[in-house]
């Protein structure tokens, strides 16, 4: 079976970006099966065109009657990555949000998850580089060391910030 | 927590009373969805992420309750606090729009 990928836009930024890639690759008959290039972007596998629209939903722990709720409204479950779930339906269905309210409140748990994890992260950055500045280690090991611990800030921090802007966004709008 | 104390408070927000009002009779969650849409002639229409917050929201609150069943399809029925909240609503709603129209017929 044949499978394209493609770069994301970062789900925490533009989410509505890439739903809208999935859809422009499912016309082309290209299918959103699962995460390429080591999780920043999408990988896609061949099939019929299909005209549909794509929408995501945060639910960390979705009851049995979840994914039934949705199957039942039209949007069937496409992949689910952690607490993100994105599903896809025939164009012209209700939208997964009707209300800005439950979309408020999933952007706002995002942002607080984020908030705690980006805080672990900085403080285990911050030891690491105070424990670096006491005590003098092989120049390479500090290196290999401060990049190990600089990668998770920036995987917690970049997404906190694009759950916050999408949160002050739809503040502004609503 | 300002913004979704209303489950709290009592003072709920317009698809929480919708939902309330639908469990008025035990049903599932698309149930609600659907009694909804047909009743309101279409005008009332909740996707199902903002239900599910909403039915989990009204849920942790304790104005309504699941029943015993299949897991995968569960029902919820109205909790004896849950019918109050919803006469308290629908009251407080009604006072409004006598407010509004008494202020139109002035007008």
């Amino acid at each position: 079976m044949s499978t394209t990928s493609r770069m994301g836009n970062g789900l925490a930024f533009s989410p509505e970006k890439d739903l809208a890639m999935f859809a422009d690759m499912a016309r082309q008959g290209k299918h959103l099966n699962g995460v390429a290039k080591l999780g920043h972007g999408w990988r896609f596998t061949d099939g019929d065109p299909e005209d549909a629209v794509f929408d995501l939903a945060y639910e960390s722990h979705p009851s049995a009657d979840y994914f039934e709720i949705f199957r039942a409204a039209g949007w069937a479950p496409v992949i689910s990555l952690g607490d993100t779930h994105i599903f896809k339906a025939a164009p012209g269905t209700t939208p997964v949000h009707s209300g800005v309210e439950s979309r408020r409140d999933e952007l706002t748990r995002n942002r607080s998850l984020y908030l705690r994890y980006s805080a672990i992260t900085l403080i285990a950055f911050l030891l690491v580089t105070l424990g670096l500045r006491l005590v003098s280690w092989n120049e390479g090991v500090e290196l290999v060391l401060l990049v190990l611990f600089m990668l998770p800030v920036v995987y917690t921090v970049t997404p906190l910030v694009g759950y916050w802007r999408q949160l002050n966004t739809l503040n502004r709008s609503s | 927590m300002g913004r979704s104390s209303g489950f709290q408070s009592g003072d709920l927000p317009d698809a929480a009373l919708h939902v309330l009002l639908a469990l008025v009779r035990p049903r599932h969650g698309y149930a609600v969805m659907q009694f909804l849409e047909q009743e309101s002639a279409g005008t009332i229409v909740l996707g199902p992420a903002s239900l599910y917050t909403t039915l989990k929201k009204l849920a942790g609150a304790g104005l309504i309750e699941e029943l015993d069943g299949d897991d995968a399809r569960r029902v919820y029925h109205l909790t004896t606090e849950g019918r109050e909240v919803l006469v308290r609503n629908i009251e407080r709603r009604r006072q409004v729009l006598a407010m509004a129209d008494h202020i139109m017929e002035d007008a």
